[in-house]
């Protein structure tokens, strides 16, 4: 029950906004906060999607949460008429934004987008295969 | 179209008083509303202020709730309709470049979320999620990272279905991705969704919401019989029931979701049960209120009952929870208490028998006990429990705060019903037992039916599993006074025997199904116990 709590408190973080389209990735904002950031989908770092991770000036991952929102490739349609069906459709050109909160972590010296391509993705037959990470774009953090 | 096309006028607090950097904050931005169209938006965010503490679990954590406003002068008003998508070719001029008609769809809304997310930044850096209102009466809306919908009437609906996504991390639970006909949806993969209310997984033990399943919901409780469509039958189980409902996360079969009903499955209907854990959760968690804070879970609101009810939920405070009251309303000609209700009885606060309100507010004193439960034998209610009946719920808090935590219409059916009732008498709702432990109870079935007085035909389970018949046709005076003219009133009780050493210490559930000459079976009695050996 302790460490629920704790999971809860308010701490010092940084809030970043990017921006991207097609492949191309932005960093529009960044700026401290002192927040709640329990992630409610605490995904395991090898669970398929994208992360922002905290680095030192070597490379070494501090810290990881998911970046929910990034790249997404569909899109919910709603009906007027409620008892109708909620539907989804693929969104042909990736344009957008999104938002992530990062616990502010001593020694970080940048931020990563990373791609975590899972077993999952890779079709019947090689879902024994280890998940991949792959490097989308870096961008320093400003000084605080 | 774009922020050069308007001003920034200002932000409100419109709700809430929690601190910003422990409460969930949402920030709604104006869209499309022109300078003098201002208090349009401000009508707006208020409304959507009573939708959102009206949908449950909203309401019962608003303490831990901010809502804030940021006024946005557009330089004209509206979105952008396209021809192309069956819109009136308008292009207004608006800041946030809010447009109909994304992917050719009209009521696909969105806006610009870069300087959404931007705004919000500035004005509210703790924000928990955005969401854009545009001034039009045209219905749209869409998801993501930021949130939009118009004023059409309805479409605060896509709002609150898009928190779900965007702020609690809610799968959709449709069977289906673009609906039709899609073979390549058949089978969910075999990978378990990190969300909180999807699952492929049908063990009791190990399904993440086990917490939530009756002993005597059978799981899976609902199966797609042909996988190469989405199921389009009525739920087989009282609405409310959570269990297992195959189909769900985009897929026919092998995935499921936890209610048959979930507002991340449709609009215009309730998040389920799950759900409310889940956003109550992110809600509650970090803030802690200085009077009760309850709810009543079961039975669902207008429930048609007969029998025996069991009246359940849960309540924490700052200083913990002393007990909680039932109470109903009174009929004409009855006296009251000094609340004007009458009362009924205090309930059984039940140690370990909601980890999800323990997960949900871990740092109130005393959690682990803040599932309680209340059986009424609606029978004994007024006109012989025939009619509406609302049943109120009051905690009262260790610190001496008494607070109304709920109140139930349900609809007494018991003339109408053709369905056996009861109760079991022991062990208490609650209760600790060790050792041979007797388990009485007694059940009747309506004339001329009758019960087989060997007590074959009454099941007892213990934590689902079915372990015995008690014997029967024990005789009881005052369930024959106040139940005569049954086939089975002076023989009503059973008694059933079990040595606790046989279960693990801890909580466990009873139940009795008890079964007539006529077929018709209902389960009674339902409860928790605990053994201590």
């Amino acid at each position: 029950m302790s460490n629920e709590g704790a999971r809860y408190q308010p701490r010092p973080a940084i809030r970043f906004v990017f921006e991207y389209e097609g492949d191309s990735l932005r960093l529009l904002a960044q700026q401290a906060v002192e927040m709640v950031v329990a992630d409610p989908r605490p995904a395991r770092a090898d669970t398929p999607g994208y992360y922002l991770d905290a680095r030192d000036s070597e490379g070494r991952t501090l810290a990881r949460v998911a970046a929910h929102g990034a790249f997404r490739q569909s899109a919910e349609v709603f009906p007027e008429r409620h008892e109708d069906p909620i539907a989804r459709i693929d969104v042909p050109r990736q344009r957008g934004a999104f938002t992530v909160t990062l616990p502010a972590v001593e020694r970080a010296d940048h931020v990563t987008v990373v791609r975590v391509v899972g077993s999952a993705d890779r079709g019947a037959g090689l879902e024994r295969l280890a998940p991949r990470s792959e490097d989308i774009a870096s961008f320093p953090l400003s000084p605080r | 179209m774009s922020a050069a096309d308007g001003v920034v006028l200002g932000t409100t607090q419109i709700f809430g008083t929690a601190s910003r950097s422990l409460a969930f904050n949402v920030v709604l931005l104006a869209e499309g509303f022109t300078q003098p169209q201002q208090t349009d938006f401000n009508a707006a965010c208020s409304a959507f202020v009573t939708a959102l503490t009206g949908t449950d679990p909203f309401g019962q954590v608003a303490h831990g709730l901010n809502v804030f406003r940021v006024n946005v002068a557009s330089a004209e008003a509206g979105a952008d309709d396209p021809v192309a998508a069956g819109g009136t070719g308008a292009t207004p001029a608006t800041y946030f470049d809010g447009r109909f008609g994304a992917n050719g769809l009209r009521r696909l809304l969105v806006c610009d979320e870069s300087i959404a997310l931007q705004v919000a930044l500035a004005h509210v850096p703790e924000f928990s999620v955005v969401l854009v209102v545009v001034n039009s009466q045209i219905y749209g809306g869409s998801g993501g990272s930021v949130g939009v919908y118009s004023l059409a009437p309805g479409a605060t609906e896509i709002a609150l279905h898009e928190l779900g996504h965007t702020a609690f991390g809610l799968a959709d639970e449709y069977a289906y991705y673009a609906g039709g006909v899609e073979p390549d949806r058949d089978h969910h993969p075999p990978v378990e969704p990190t969300e909180p209310n999807v699952t492929i997984n049908i063990d009791r033990q190990t399904l993440k919401w086990n917490w939530a399943v009756g002993a005597a919901t059978p799981l899976p409780t609902m199966s797609n019989n042909d996988c190469a469509s989405v199921d389009g039958r009525p739920s087989p189980v009282p609405a409310g029931t959570v269990g297992l409902f195959e189909g769900a996360h985009y897929y026919h079969c092998a995935a499921y979701r936890a209610e048959f009903d979930c507002k991340m499955r449709a609009l215009g209907v309730a998040f389920c049960r799950v759900c409310q854990h889940a956003i109550a959760t992110r809600i509650a968690a970090p803030v802690i209120s200085s009077v009760p804070i309850g709810t009543i879970d079961t039975p669902p609101p207008s429930a048609t009952v007969a029998g025996e009810v069991a009246l359940t939920g849960w309540a924490v405070d700052d200083s913990g929870i002393a007990d909680v009251l039932v109470y109903r309303s009174s009929v004409a000609g009855e006296s009251t208490d000094a609340t004007g209700l009458v009362f009924l009885g205090t309930a059984a606060m039940i140690a370990g028998a909601r980890p999800d309100i323990v997960a949900a507010f871990p740092l109130y004193p005393g959690v682990s006990s803040a599932g309680w439960g209340f059986m009424i034998l609606s029978n004994m209610l007024p006109n012989g429990g025939n009619g509406t009946f609302t049943l109120h719920a009051a905690a009262r808090s260790l610190a001496g705060e008494t607070q109304a935590i709920g109140t139930r219409d349900i609809v007494g059916a018991n003339a109408a019903s053709t369905l056996p009732f009861g109760t079991i008498d022991t062990p208490g709702q609650g209760a600790t037992v060790s050792g041979l432990v007797t388990n009485f109870g007694w059940a009747l079935t309506p004339q001329p039916k009758t019960i087989p007085v060997d007590g074959s035909t009454i099941d007892v389970y213990i934590d689902g599993v079915m372990v015995g018949h008690p014997s029967y046709n024990h005789f009881r005076p005052d369930i024959a006074a106040l139940f005569p003219g049954y086939a089975n009133s002076n023989g009503a009780v059973g008694a059933y025997q079990f040595d606790s050493a046989s279960l693990s210490n801890g909580l466990h559930t009873i139940s009795w199904v008890v079964r007539d000459d006529a077929g018709a079976f209902q389960g009674i009695g339902s409860r928790f116990f605990a053994v201590h050996n």
